[in-house]
């Protein structure tokens, strides 16, 4: 490249793509100095929600302004309505997690601002893996996003669970990119490129696909990006990391992590060729049944809301593979997996967040046992539970019923019907563990001896959040149109 | 089709090669003198014996990882010292300039983090 071109790289285009971006890395900055700075508790909350709010206010601009998709930086990042919806997305699940975390570090509060920098900088590396149109952007977006969560995760240093977590979570991670890596030098090698667009096209995708080599390089991209969905085979780490990590921060893994790696998936999809659907949709089934029926044996609601994730990766991997029987249907998958995922972030993350304020109460255990008669003590948590549960399972008039419906659709447009059947029918059987929670809640009492926690009031940030994903999840569910129609 | 494979066989077949002649040539033609501490499993300078559990000080970590941090600033830094001269000739002065103001500006946040909440001190 001319180095002229540098002054053409950063053009008005690029700035207003990557505006969201830099406002949440000053955001981030902003957060860590405020650790050094007198005050700097009291401004720190502040500087948080600013620069999550000044990052959205970009993205609804990009939606209002609705300019058509754009390559910016050389080609290597792509900014548009899409890109603004997840980016709106990746913001809802970071400004959740916080909301939850705000009360649930008691006895580690001197460590918050940490805390807080290291969550702040995730949704930078969502929205470069969201817009990534090279490998490369893709995986400095993946380690911006892995790398604080693998110290968020054994964030509760005094705690065994949450060092083994961390522990696991990084071991795991940091093998899924080095197959990353390994999968991309490989295309690189064979392509001379790191693009996607190489791969879209599709008279050079068949020249490319003929050789092993990038094959070899294809299939390794594809583990370590099944590998942050938690798509079976690479779903085993998941129990594990979401019981033991803190639980706002599982619920940023949980929501926000699957929802940039899927948004990354259907961008790539471009590299398989049609053909694959088949084998796409067979590895969703067989995620949807071993995340169900993993659930079902579970006794710890945290451990069976882990379980749910990955069936729930299962799900919106059947309308990925959708998308890759041909073009038309495509447009409908991104539609499709951008409601699924901002139903998600509310249900997932509002069923977490109400773990984390039990938790605290309960003395860190989550069991279905501590669920118990929990509609006479604490009738409000309980009901938001409960439509949290039900959104889960995929019952109508909630937003999880919806995204279900558009996922199944698209499976069934690009005829995988036999897949779809088995899904739905998957389905079914995860509404026997959402169930349980409410039956635990409802129509069960404490056992005989067992000592009733104390109910402490709710934090005004538990509060503010339970109900504006109650309201999210309703609202998705009942007026789809004006989300869908934004699109 | 399998013969598209050749480079892949050819590199295992190099590498398993090169870890096998340094194992033989190396005992083939080095001097051996044998005693009990080199017969010793080699545990990088450590005691090969007793409990891996033992208690490290915190502050050999917290120096490795400032260690990395500010290595790998002069990593970047010394390809823009190498190039800024002859890129300022070229026009891109103030581009330059104000790219690694950025960058060193984050590192400076950083040492300034780390200095106010006592990670330089080794007493503390």
């Amino acid at each position: 490249m001319n180095p002229q071109d540098l002054l053409t790289l950063f053009d008005a285009a690029a700035m207003t793509a990557l505006a969201p971006l830099i406002a949440l890395a000053l955001g981030t900055l902003a957060v860590l100095a405020c650790g050094i700075i007198p005050g700097g508790s009291v401004v720190r909350p502040i500087a948080f929600l600013a620069s999550l709010a000044a990052a959205a206010a970009y993205c609804v601009k990009t939606l209002v302004d609705g300019a058509p998709a754009t390559l910016v930086l050389d080609g290597t990042f792509q900014s548009g309505p899409t890109t603004a919806v997840w980016g709106l997305v990746f913001i809802a699940s970071t400004l959740f997690a916080w909301l939850y975390s705000a009360h649930y570090y008691e006895e580690d509060a001197p460590f918050k601002g940490e805390h807080d920098v290291l969550m702040l900088a995730t949704p930078i590396g969502m929205m470069l893996m969201a817009g990534a149109h090279d490998l490369l952007v893709f995986f400095i977006g993946l380690e911006l996003l892995s790398i604080p969560l693998y110290s968020l995760a054994a964030f509760r240093r005094d705690r065994i669970r949450s060092i083994e977590a961390g522990l696991k979570y990084f071991l795991l991670g940091a093998f899924a990119a080095a197959c990353f890596l390994y999968g991309a030098a490989l295309l690189y090698a064979t392509t001379g490129s790191l693009s996607l667009d190489v791969f879209a096209d599709p008279t050079r995708r068949a020249v490319i696909l003929d050789q092993p080599l990038a094959l070899v390089g294809v299939a390794l991209i594809a583990s370590s990006v099944f590998f942050k969905v938690s798509v079976f085979p690479f779903h085993l780490w998941v129990p594990d990391v979401y019981e033991g990590s803190p639980t706002p921060v599982t619920a940023l893994m949980e929501t926000g992590t699957k929802a940039a790696a899927f948004a990354f998936l259907l961008n790539a999809l471009a590299m398989l060729p049609n053909s694959t659907a088949g084998s796409i949709a067979l590895i969703a089934v067989i995620t949807m049944a071993a995340g169900n029926f993993g659930a079902l044996a579970q006794t710890d609601v945290k451990r069976m809301l882990a379980y749910s994730g990955i069936a729930h990766a299962g799900t919106l991997l059947l309308g990925v593979a959708g998308s890759l029987n041909g073009d038309p249907a495509r447009g409908g998958a991104i539609e499709a997996a951008l409601y699924y995922m901002a139903a998600y972030v509310a249900t997932a993350g509002g069923a977490f967040g109400l773990l984390a304020l039990l938790e605290r109460e309960n003395k860190g255990t989550t069991t279905l046992e501590s669920l118990k008669g929990l509609a006479q003590r604490r009738p409000v948590v309980a009901a938001a539970l409960t439509l949290f549960m039900l959104s889960l399972g995929g019952i109508p008039a909630t937003g999880g019923f919806l995204g279900k419906y558009l996922v199944f659709s698209v499976a069934v447009r690009a005829e995988l019907i036999p897949y779809a059947i088995l899904g739905v029918l998957l389905s079914v059987v995860a509404l026997g563990y959402y169930l349980r929670v409410i039956i635990a809640m409802y129509m069960q009492s404490p056992a005989e001896g067992s000592v009733v926690p104390e109910s402490r009031p709710t934090p005004f940030a538990t509060t503010l959040a339970s109900v504006v994903c109650a309201a999210l999840v309703i609202g998705l569910g009942i007026l789809p149109r004006w989300f869908l129609e934004v699109m | 089709m399998l013969q598209t494979y050749a480079p892949i066989l050819i590199l295992a077949v190099l590498v398993a090669g090169f870890a096998l002649a340094s194992l033989v040539l190396s005992d083939l033609l080095g001097k051996k003198r044998r005693s009990i501490g080199k017969a010793d499993a080699y545990e990088s300078g450590m005691d090969p014996r007793g409990s891996a559990r033992l208690r490290l000080s915190i502050h050999f970590y917290l120096v490795a990882v400032l260690f990395i941090l500010f290595d790998v600033e002069s990593i970047f830094l010394i390809p823009w010292a190498a190039t800024v001269r002859g890129l300022s000739a070229q026009g891109l002065g103030p581009v330059m300039f104000f790219e690694v103001l950025a960058f060193v500006g984050v590192l400076a946040l950083g040492l300034a983090y780390v200095w106010r909440k006592g990670g330089l001190e080794w007493d503390r």
